[in-house]
């Protein structure tokens, strides 16, 4: 159930790289604070517009698609470190003499490269057929932006929206770096939000259709409980993350570590599955249409999986490797 | 040693299962004793019958006269409300009722009641589904028709050819309309209209029944609210004006009585089977110009009562002995009925002119004496330990603590009591204080009966439950050791039995079974895609164990294997929809083939060459079916003995192969077996099944390239089997067995063959699947061939318990006749033929026998 983007399959590198480690929270009070809110401010969203939801879903769901957007941009880039912001890397800096070509095109090596080289793979040899990949995909969205219209207002809001995120940073200043911090977050989140919409909807989506959403009726439904579930997965792994081939590999195989982004992530596809469950009851309630009871899990799932990945589970993968054989079990006794 | 044992324990848990099944069944599927023989009167208390007051009866039976059709102010029965300047309830021309119609309300259960006057046993229904049993008639039973027919009478019957099949030979003119089509709401009733202005003016007949169909085709078509309904209530209406014009006016029709009942009601969306209340209130009305006389008056139409209560509510069995009373015929044996006591009030004017009694009183006691003497035979008969003697009358009755029978004991008592103390002179007050023991009696005694139909042997169920408990707690420790080896997916299957279990408890989820098996195994996707996706780059893949069986595919498809899987779940489950919500929504072969029929047939001849060595003999099968249909049983034959052939072929030459050398050959002859009875299922399986088939082959392959372990070889197998039997439209519903394909090749009827063909129909793709898997597991040694068999006879073994659990614990559950049993059945089905010969004594290796 993982969200997966096609990256993987384009870097298939042959060598098993190490992953990058789980992600922590940014150390200072904000972001602790609002990291404790967040999931908790998602739900209570969910729970003041629920009889909207069951009123009216696809315009509910439509409507409130930006907002989710804005809050997960505003958790991203309050709580979580983007992608290349390494704290022990000066390789940064070269990745940004790769800035040549146009405007955006230079700023996603940005993003991307530091990532990369200097966080991801602090002690082993970096992945460059990932790593060139991850560029030309960035490159491909920049050069196609996306065309579908309803949706990419989100970057832009997610600009807008800076200056209220600046105010946080003279506290974030106090551990990192000062320079650049506003543009390191700002185009992180711009890649995350554009992705999410043009990669991790539709597979979602396609998700959604694989585990029994209708194919041939409520497309808008199944479409925006994609979109819906794609913003809460994919924008912070994508924030985080970048496009790093290995972690997308992990993604794809279910496997990274627990922290409060994959947790998310996979509590909200988990939740998603177990939302199906009320939908075949003979109580004829309306909430029990397609996709509601589906978000609901989804949220749910983010919520439960949000808090286990950045507490109890943290740094636990899931893994699933049987012990023995049965003669061996046998042999055993 | 411990092998050896856990080996034994295994068996005696597979001999457990078939064992707690039979003794919860006998417990669950009482067996109701019939009385045998008919009615005759009996001249014993009081030495005299009360005389019938009519001697021709009208039944106007129509489905679904629910009873706020009738009575309601939104009704279409104007006439029934309002006759000329009066209303024909108003007026008392027409005695309305409410008739309690128990579970299951469909028609024929239905007919038995209202004949009989016995409460229909849910093994009615089962034995209702197998068509060409006779034993369902009543041709033998003890009914009103009967007796009436013994004494002479000719009877007549137009509409719902039900009552053909349930009495044949017994109408003297018939009309029967087959209620096939239910998307005909007007041919269906003017079949029976165009005869009833002849027969009115025939004499000869002394029972007339008309059963009409529209309301009943309407309300499953569109609804109890649809525009249809108030004109054919209209119709219905005029129909019931004209008789009772020719009863008021037709010389020969005077003492006729016309009885106007419903034989079910309906839901809220217009089916009916269950027992909601909708269903179970049907309208009884009484009507004759006599019945002015009694002068009762009732309000017309009447305010409407959520719970559909209207008037005097009685049960729909009662309506046989106050028929056999007015018409003068004695009550039939087995009726639970009891004599509905408004209509006691006949005898007191109709004593006016018979002259032999001086009052009215001695009809009244007579007549309920005599239905109490008949419901006492029926106690006796069910209850034989218990006396009624007068003599034996016990002190218990002073207690107040008095189960069902003692209850119907000390009123009888009590009626002997009084009648005794009256004596030969009934004066008002003494009568009437008998009259009220004698109701007392009955109801209790109808009470008693009626439940009794539906009493279960509670020991009997909780030591079928215990049984099958011990059974588990057999299968539970050699399962655990072997699943807590295999820990995430031990797990899997722990969680995947603990939901089914709890499912069972709920009726939406047991109605809708196959989305938890399509969910399930969407988790079982992603587990396999997590382990196996892992797997890759994990580096581990020098995990290749022994070479990969027989089975013929074998590309890799490491990386994309879980998402095909996902894509061909997907498929089959949109193949065909099941269950009872969305069973109307579109799927592949309801919605697709039919409209792309080249497709269809494109698909099944890939599917057919799809087993290469074998093209000959299956392209045989299509030829065989399309030639001449004179020879198409020979055909058939033909096939099914080359496939058998084959299969026998396969197990020697597979004896055969063992003995000699290893290897060379590049079909093993255990995978001609497959084949063979892969082409097999095809023949036994739905035409728009077969591409379905396709997909497994898919599936499998991939499968195949997993290398799973044994564990998940078996969970695999397990959810396969149950996800294929739904995705083939398989159900928990009776009415979703399939016999289309049950007389392949079989010229007459026999019990086991069809049954058995009954059954590879319907379970096809489990058992292809069973093979498959079975295939796929060929490298197994003994002791994991051992652990495949403990974990499904575990899987098995809870499932029953909690079948049996839901069974008991929702015994009083209102839809335990329509979803409970039904699934308890199917659960047989599954446990007694899909676990134990197919899985089971399918994993003994036969060679073995032969090579002794």
């Amino acid at each position: 159930m993982s969200s997966t983007p096609p990256s993987p399959s384009l870097a298939q590198g042959p060598a098993a790289p190490k992953s990058a480690p789980p992600i922590h929270i940014l150390p200072n009070n904000i972001s602790k604070t609002y990291a404790l809110i967040h999931p908790v401010l998602l739900l209570a969203l969910l729970a003041l517009r629920f009889n909207a939801l069951v009123a009216d879903p696809v315009a509910e769901l439509l409507s409130k698609l930006p907002f989710l957007a804005l809050l997960q941009v505003a958790f991203v880039m309050t709580c979580l470190p983007p992608a290349g912001s390494a704290k022990d890397d000066d390789k940064s800096t070269s990745a940004n003499s790769s800035s040549s070509s146009s405007n955006a095109g230079s700023t996603s090596g940005v993003i991307l490269k530091p990532g990369k080289i200097g966080l991801r793979r602090k002690n082993t040899p970096k992945s460059e057929s990932a790593c060139l990949s991850a560029k030309l995909i960035v490159r491909l969205l920049i050069k196609y932006p996306p065309p579908s219209s309803s949706i990419p207002t989100h970057p832009y809001m997610s600009i807008n929206k800076t200056p209220v995120t600046q105010k946080a940073h003279p506290t974030n200043s106090q551990n990192q770096k000062k320079k650049n911090t506003n543009k390191k977050k700002k185009q992180p989140a711009i890649l995350s939000l554009t992705l999410t919409t043009l990669l991790a909807t539709p597979v979602l989506t396609i998700l959604l259709i694989l585990f029994g959403a209708p194919l041939t009726t409520h497309h808008p439904e199944t479409l925006l409980c994609g979109a819906h579930m794609a913003v809460l997965t994919s924008t912070a792994l994508i924030y985080v993350h970048g496009v790093d081939g290995s972690v997308w590999k992990e993604v794809w195989g279910a496997r990274r570590p627990a922290d409060a982004v994959w947790g998310a992530a996979l509590g909200t596809c988990v939740g998603a599955w177990f939302g199906a469950v009320p939908i075949p009851l003979d109580w004829d309630r309306p909430w029990q249409a397609f996709p509601i009871t589906i978000l609901v899990g989804a949220y749910i799932g983010y919520s439960v999986g949000f808090g286990l990945g950045r507490t109890v589970l943290f740094g636990k993968r899931l893994k699933i490797e049987e012990e023995g054989d049965v003669v061996e079990a046998k042999k055993v006794d | 040693m411990k092998v050896a044992r856990s080996k034994w324990t295994i068996l005696i848990a597979n001999i457990l299962v078939p064992i707690s099944i039979l003794v919860f069944s006998s417990g669950f599927f009482p067996y109701k004793t019939l009385l045998t023989g008919f009615a005759t009167h009996e001249h014993t208390i009081g030495g005299q019958i009360p005389p019938g007051v009519f001697d021709k009866v009208l039944l106007l039976q129509a489905d679904f006269h629910a009873s706020d059709f009738v009575y309601s102010q939104h009704s279409g029965f104007l006439f029934t409300q309002r006759l000329g300047g009066g209303f024909l309830i108003r007026s008392g021309a027409a005695l309305p009722f409410t008739a309690y119609a128990s579970a299951p309300t469909v028609t024929m259960p239905r007919l038995k009641a209202i004949t009989t006057g016995s409460v229909p046993s849910f093994l009615d229904v089962i034995l209702n589904i197998a068509e060409a049993d006779t034993s369902s008639t009543l041709m033998h039973q003890d009914t009103w028709l009967a007796q009436l027919k013994a004494k002479g009478g000719k009877l007549v019957m137009y509409g719902d050819d039900t009552w053909l099949k349930l009495f044949p030979g017994m109408f003297h003119r018939a009309d029967g309309t087959t209620s096939f089509f239910v998307s005909d709401f007007t041919e269906v009733d003017n079949n029976v209209t165009r005869h009833i202005p002849n027969e009115l003016l025939q004499d000869d007949w002394s029972a007339f029944i008309m059963h009409y169909l529209g309301l009943d085709h309407i309300g499953h078509k569109a609804g109890p609210n649809s525009p249809y309904m108030i004109t054919k209530q209209h119709e219905m209406d005029s129909v019931v004006s004209m008789v009772y014009t020719a009863l008021e006016q037709e010389k020969h029709l005077k003492t006729t009585l016309f009885v106007l009942c419903g034989d079910h009601g309906m839901n809220e969306a217009g089916n009916h089977g269950g027992s909601s209340v909708g269903e179970t209130s049907p309208a009884l009305l009484f009507i004759s110009p006599k019945f002015q006389r009694l002068e009762t008056r009732n309000d017309s139409p009447t305010e409407e009562f959520s719970d559909l209560q209207y008037y005097h509510t009685v049960e729909q069995t009662d309506i046989t002995p106050t028929l056999a009373g007015l018409l003068g015929l004695p009550i039939p044996l087995n009726s639970l009925g009891v004599f509905i006591p408004e209509l006691l009030a006949m005898w007191d004017h109709g004593a006016k002119s018979i002259p032999l009694t001086s009052s009215s009183g001695p009809h009244r006691i007579h007549m309920l004496l005599e239905n109490a003497k008949q419901l006492l035979g029926a106690v006796k008969g069910s209850f034989p330990s218990y006396s009624f003697e007068f003599d034996l009358m016990p002190v218990i009755c002073s207690s107040q603590s008095l189960i069902d029978i003692e209850r119907v004991q000390c009123a009888w008592f009590r009626v002997l009591e009084t009648l005794n103390g009256s004596g030969a002179n009934h004066d008002s007050e003494a009568s009437s204080e008998i009259e009220s023991a004698l109701l007392l009696f009955l109801r209790n005694a109808q009470k008693l009966m009626s439940s009794a139909a539906s009493d279960y042997d509670l020991i009997r169920l909780y030591v079928g439950l215990s049984i099958s408990g011990f059974a588990i707690s057999l299968t539970f420790f050699p399962a655990k050791r072997l699943l807590v080896n295999f820990a995430p997916a031990g797990m899997f299957l722990g969680f995947s039995i603990l939901s089914y279990s709890t499912m069972m408890f709920a009726s939406s989820y047991v109605e809708e079974e196959q989305q938890f098996w399509y969910w399930i195994s969407m988790g079982w996707v992603v587990y396999l895609h997590v382990k196996y996706a892992g797997h890759f780059h994990g580096n581990s893949i020098q995990k290749s164990g022994p070479a990969n069986g027989h089975w013929p595919f074998e590309p890799s498809l490491p990386w994309f294997g879980a998402a095909a899987l996902a894509v061909s779940y997907r498929v089959l489950r949109r193949w065909n929809q099941t269950g009872q919500k969305f069973a109307a929504q579109p799927d592949i072969t309801g919605s697709f083939f039919p409209s792309h029929q080249h497709t269809l047939w494109a698909l099944l001849s890939l599917a057919a060459s799809d087993s290469p060595e074998l093209l000959g003999n299956s392209f045989l099968q299509p030829v065989a079916m399309l030639t001449d249909g004179m020879h198409l049983l020979y055909h058939a034959r033909m096939v099914l003995c080359g496939i058998s052939l084959l299969m026998i072929y396969s197990l020697y030459a597979g004896k055969a192969r063992e003995t000699t050398h290893k290897g060379r050959g590049k079909w093993p002859p255990s995978t001609i077996f497959h084949e063979t009875l892969t082409l097999f299922l095809l023949m036994q399986s739905k035409v728009t099944n077969i591409p379905a088939f396709l997909v497994f082959r898919v599936q499998i392959t991939i499968l195949a390239s997993m290398r799973l372990s044994t564990v998940e070889q078996t969970i695999t197998s397990l959810l396969m089997q149950y996800v294929t039997f739904y995705a083939f439209g398989g159900s928990n519903a009776i009415s979703s067995v399939d016999i289309s394909n049950a007389y392949n090749g079989i010229g007459t009827y026999s019990v086991f063959i069809v049954g058995a063909l009954t059954f590879i129909s319907n379970w096809a793709a489990p058992i292809w699947w069973v093979s498959a898997s079975r295939l796929l597991r060929s490298s197994q040694n003994r002791e994991e061939k051992e652990a495949h068999v403990t974990i499904l006879t575990l899987h098995m073994a809870t499932i029953l318990m909690s079948v049996m659990a839901a069974c008991t614990t929702l015994r009083t559950h209102l839809f335990i006749w329509t979803v409970f049993s039904p699934k308890y059945l199917y659960t047989i089905a599954w446990a007694m033929i899909n676990h134990i010969v197919v899985n089971v004594l399918g994993e003994i290796d036969w060679r073995l026998f032969m090579k002794r």
